[in-house]
């Protein structure tokens, strides 16, 4: 039984008279399955934050359906929720409480002790900083309090909305220690990142969505271990050489990143596609193979920066 | 982590109690709402404690029971409701811009159990207000009272049925204070929204329609705030307290007060107060969070 289930989940708002509505998110369907570390990525407004607040019920879908747990009836869902802990965007607490005082509201809703107060507060370390009101604690503390405060409750699944935003390397460094510590505890987690090196390292799965539309979803593993790419550069015209290169057949694409084309083709033809290149005038100062990590399948994906078309 | 309760006893009957207990936790925390009920603890201080110094120094002025009930429940009364509702906007309308309501629905309260949440808050505020001017005004009054001397009862059977009128009368302003709380969700321009409807909305613009049209006064009476001062007074309740009015009246050669219809004031009162709070449920229920 999926945890997550999405079917055809849309979002749109309508901002005006004059304005015509906003399809926030586009009919995605995904599943996330037990002691799944399953990360959720998009470029900025993408419809990430909008998708996880369908989930937790703050946003109401337009369109689709999901269930949690398997279950999907309004009532269920509710009561399913309480075995989700949740953090969403940045940070919320009352700014006038402590930390601990502040987790102490979230654990009577979960209908938790003190004792689980005390141990959420040691698991993210602010036990020393537990009467430090949440307007004078630092960003890392403030994300380090809402991760305590998802753990409260011991939830089955954990969802998190860029965990890491604002923090310094270290804090972020925390943050990820802390994930990869709930996930070897074998939660299941939903985590949202702009840091695709982190996701990489603490994820299992991952979805990639961008402008509200699902692009792909897949296991991480599965998604890096794709063949490496070449790496081209020359003087002159980058898409004089991006057609170039496109037109040699053991090309499988050839896509302008920069001032490089980058280049899907077999590592045995790289020594041909030099003497073809040579043959039509260009001169390669730079030839390298460069692995598929988490970061280059997303900006492929996604469309990168600017510069990112793809010829071929 | 520990392991969970067995069930999930906020989502039960028990919520309420977790509503109660976290809405009051907050609010006694608030240095905003307890600088508001402090600085109406402090009025009334020094208009109760006025009254009781001078019945001191003047023979013919008293500040007693049951005589006092009559200035601890007037149209004064007004303050307290306009403190009161400061307050629940301040409490309210904040947890929009601190996304703390957001945050309370993903910790695992509905919709529905987070608005009810803040309907208690309502009553709660209204219950610390009255109970805070009760505490001075009666407090006060109780001090210069000489209980065996006293002819008439201290406690007379209309001190409830007043008090039952000023909690609804603040009901129905409170309920138009969360009504504009979870609709402009921002503390400062909700409360200039409700300033506005107190001033310009039940004051100035009846003043000029009725001018023009003066047939229209009737119906402005039955404005929420026209409405609640209607219940305010003491003599409205208890008879003889009245007929010291009307007598007071005319001795000063002026016009008694006429008695109103207190069935019919009670139901316009609880009807705004009714509509405020479906209208406020129905609005934030709308609304993504």
């Amino acid at each position: 039984m999926a945890v997550i289930q999405t079917q055809n989940l849309s979002k749109q708002y309508s901002s005006g008279l004059r304005t015509p509505p906003t399809l926030a998110v586009d009919a995605i369907t995904f599943s996330v399955e037990p002691g799944q570390v399953f990360g959720f990525l998009g470029p900025n407004g993408s419809g990430k934050t909008t998708t996880i607040g369908m989930l937790l019920g703050i946003i109401t879908p337009t369109a689709g359906v999901f269930s949690l747990f398997g279950k999907s009836g309004p009532e269920e869902v509710l009561a399913a929720r309480q075995r989700i802990g949740a953090t969403l965007e940045y940070p919320n607490f009352y700014p006038y409480l402590s930390c601990r005082d502040n987790l102490r509201l979230v654990a009577r809703v979960k209908g938790r002790d003190r004792k689980a107060v005390d141990e959420a507060l040691e698991i993210v370390g602010l036990t020393q900083r537990q009467k430090t009101k949440f307007s004078a604690c630092s960003m890392g503390m403030k994300q380090r309090l809402a991760i305590g405060a998802t753990l409260l409750g011991d939830p089955e699944l954990i969802v998190l909305d860029e965990p890491a935003n604002g923090l310094d390397p270290a804090g972020q460094r925390e943050i990820r220690d802390v994930i990869r510590g709930l996930g070897e505890r074998g939660k299941t987690i939903f985590l949202s990142s702009h840091i695709l090196h982190d996701v990489e390292r603490m994820c299992t799965h991952v979805a990639i969505i961008e402008k509200g539309r699902l692009i792909t979803t897949s296991a991480v593993a599965n998604l890096t271990s794709e063949a490496p790419v070449a790496v081209l550069r020359a003087d002159g015209s980058v898409e004089k050489l991006c057609a170039t290169t496109a037109a040699f057949e053991p090309v499988r694409s050839a896509e302008v990143r920069g001032d490089e084309v980058v280049v899907e083709i077999d590592e045995g033809d790289l020594a041909a596609l030099n003497e073809h290149l040579m043959k039509e005038g260009i001169l390669l100062h730079h030839l390298a193979l460069e692995r598929q990590t988490l970061e280059s399948v997303f900006m492929r994906l996604t469309g990168g920066d600017e510069g990112f078309g793809a010829v071929a | 982590m520990s392991a969970p309760e067995k069930g999930y006893p906020a989502l039960g009957f028990g919520v309420w109690t977790v509503l109660l207990r976290n809405e009051f936790f907050k609010a006694r925390h608030r240095l905003a709402f307890v600088v508001t009920l402090g600085f109406f603890a402090f009025i009334n201080f020094m208009d109760f404690g006025d009254d009781f110094m001078r019945a001191r120094r003047e023979d013919d002025f008293t500040h007693a029971l049951p005589d006092a009930w009559s200035g601890i429940f007037s149209g004064d009364s007004v303050i307290l409701l306009i403190f009161a509702s400061i307050a629940i906007i301040m409490l309210v309308s904040s947890e929009f811009s601190w996304r703390t309501a957001r945050q309370n629905v993903i910790d695992g309260l509905s919709k529905t159990q987070w608005f009810w949440g803040k309907a208690i808050l309502v009553v709660l505020i209204g219950i610390v207000f009255i109970t805070t001017k009760l505490l001075i005004g009666a407090g006060t009054a109780a001090a210069g009272t000489d209980f065996g001397a006293a002819t008439a009862p201290v406690l007379p059977l209309s001190v409830p049925a007043a008090l039952g009128g000023l909690m609804l009368a603040f009901l129905s302003l409170g309920g138009l204070a969360l009504l504009v709380s979870v609709t402009v969700r921002n503390a400062g321009p909700a409360m200039a929204l409700w300033f506005f409807w107190i001033t310009l909305g039940e004051q100035l613009v009846p003043a000029l329609v009725t001018r023009v049209l003066p047939a229209t006064a009737p119906f402005f009476g039955y404005l929420p705030f026209s409405a609640a001062q209607k219940i305010l007074p003491f003599w409205v309740y208890d008879a003889s307290t009245y007929a010291r009015v009307v007598a007071r009246a005319e001795a000063a050669e002026q016009a008694a007060p006429e008695l109103p219809d207190l069935m019919l004031w009670v139901s316009v009162n609880a009807g705004w107060a009714v509509l405020f709070i479906a209208l406020s449920y129905a609005l934030f229920r709308r609304r993504d969070l």
